[in-house]
């Protein structure tokens, strides 16, 4: 098979190659379907290939893009950076980025957009250890004050550092004063970040099922259906968020659960909800 | 190895990718997405579109109808020489 990315950069050179290259990878994480493409190229270090080589044409903003795709890919599906080749010396060479922003006093307004690149910068800092989970929680988060939305970079901080210390956050969901310490808007952050993690006590399932925000609720059992493949205790969990008083969440969950749990949502007060169980219900059995 | 005939997902299961491979289906993720329309980077996919037929012909069945227009288009002394010559 000829290849040509050689062909190509035989004639016009590797600047203009590897420009081709990274133009197809932005497009290739941007679309769904590629899915098993990106992870073939995890699998085989083509990406450090093609993310580490010439970049002389591509520009920052849209590097940085990739970066950040890179890394939240990497965060998603459990690979680890710090062994494959090229993440390993960015990761090393931006490692006490997040510590130095912070220190300077970046991101304290929500609306301050953080660099193209912040994703990687995050991960960077958790990943090699230069930057402490669970005093970032504690310094960023566990005193919320009476704002009711994280900012981007704020959001994507939560995730990575519940990514890192999911233990923290569930005990902080748990706690008795959680409901008055946080908004709803940060509720509904706090539970999406968990959820994502696949790392939940009945207890904390249960808080998040009986939050008083339809959006808090909603957002923390939609998270929690979307990622049920990660939890160990799926049913559990499960069982702990079935009964939702809220319609939006429940019809979410009776279309999406497997087939097994629906006899536990027969019990939803919703009229138009049972409709969708008994109508699955009866497909399973034909 | 045969290329797979959908480059957008679906036939890399199971398959054994060799690393060419893979940066050949970037390559031409990239320029299927610039032939669709994008106003960017036009001139590169042009002179992507140049590269010898020959080189090209084995990935024919993954470039979308835009991209093939435009190697016939880059081609068309070629095309049209091969079109008298079976005359």
């Amino acid at each position: 098979m000829i290849s040509l990315f050689k062909s190509f950069a035989k004639n016009n050179g590797d600047a203009k190659a590897n420009y081709i290259a990274l133009s197809g990878l932005s497009v290739a994480f941007r679309t769904f379907d590629n899915g098993p493409l990106i992870a073939e190229l995890f699998k085989t270090d083509v990406i450090s290939d093609v993310l580490f080589g010439n970049r002389s044409l591509y520009s920052l903003t849209q590097y940085g893009e990739l970066l950040s795709l890179s890394f939240a890919y990497a965060k998603k599906n459990g690979i680890d950076l710090s062994v494959k080749p090229g993440f390993k010396q960015w990761i090393a060479l931006n490692a006490n980025r997040l510590n130095t922003d912070l220190t300077a006093g970046r991101y304290k307004n929500y609306w301050e957009h953080p660099d193209s690149d912040y994703i990687a910068m995050i991960e960077a800092g958790l990943i090699s250890g230069a930057s402490n989970p669970e005093d970032l929680f504690r310094s960023r988060f566990s005193k919320y004050g009476t704002s009711y939305r994280l900012g981007v970079f704020h959001s994507q901080l939560l995730k990575s550092v519940a990514n890192k210390v999911p233990k923290l956050i569930v005990e902080q969901i748990e706690d008795i004063n959680f409901y008055s310490s946080a908004g709803y808007g940060i509720r509904a952050e706090i539970y999406g970040a968990i959820a994502e993690t696949g790392y939940l006590t009945k207890k904390a399932a249960r808080k998040i099922r009986s939050d008083a925000s339809e959006e808090a609720a909603s957002n923390g059992i939609r998270t929690i259906a979307d990622n049920i493949h990660k939890f160990p205790n799926a049913n559990e969990v499960l069982s702990q968020v079935m009964d939702t008083k809220y319609f939006a969440p429940a019809k979410y969950l009776a279309e999406t659960v497997p087939r097994e749990l629906l006899p536990f949502m027969v019990c939803c007060q919703d009229q138009k909800v049972r409709e969708i169980i008994v109508a699955r219900m009866q497909e399973s059995d034909k | 190895m045969a290329i797979a005939p959908a480059i957008f997902g679906h036939n890399f299961e199971g398959s054994i990718m060799v690393k060419d491979d893979l940066i050949n289906k970037l390559v031409i993720i990239a320029i299927n997405g610039i032939a669709a329309g994008s106003y960017r980077d036009v001139e590169l996919a042009k002179q992507f579109c140049k590269l010898d037929l020959s080189d090209l012909a084995d990935f024919w069945p993954t470039l979308t109808n835009p991209t093939k227009l435009m190697i016939i288009e880059a081609h068309q002394e070629e095309f049209l020489k091969w079109a008298k010559s079976n005359d």
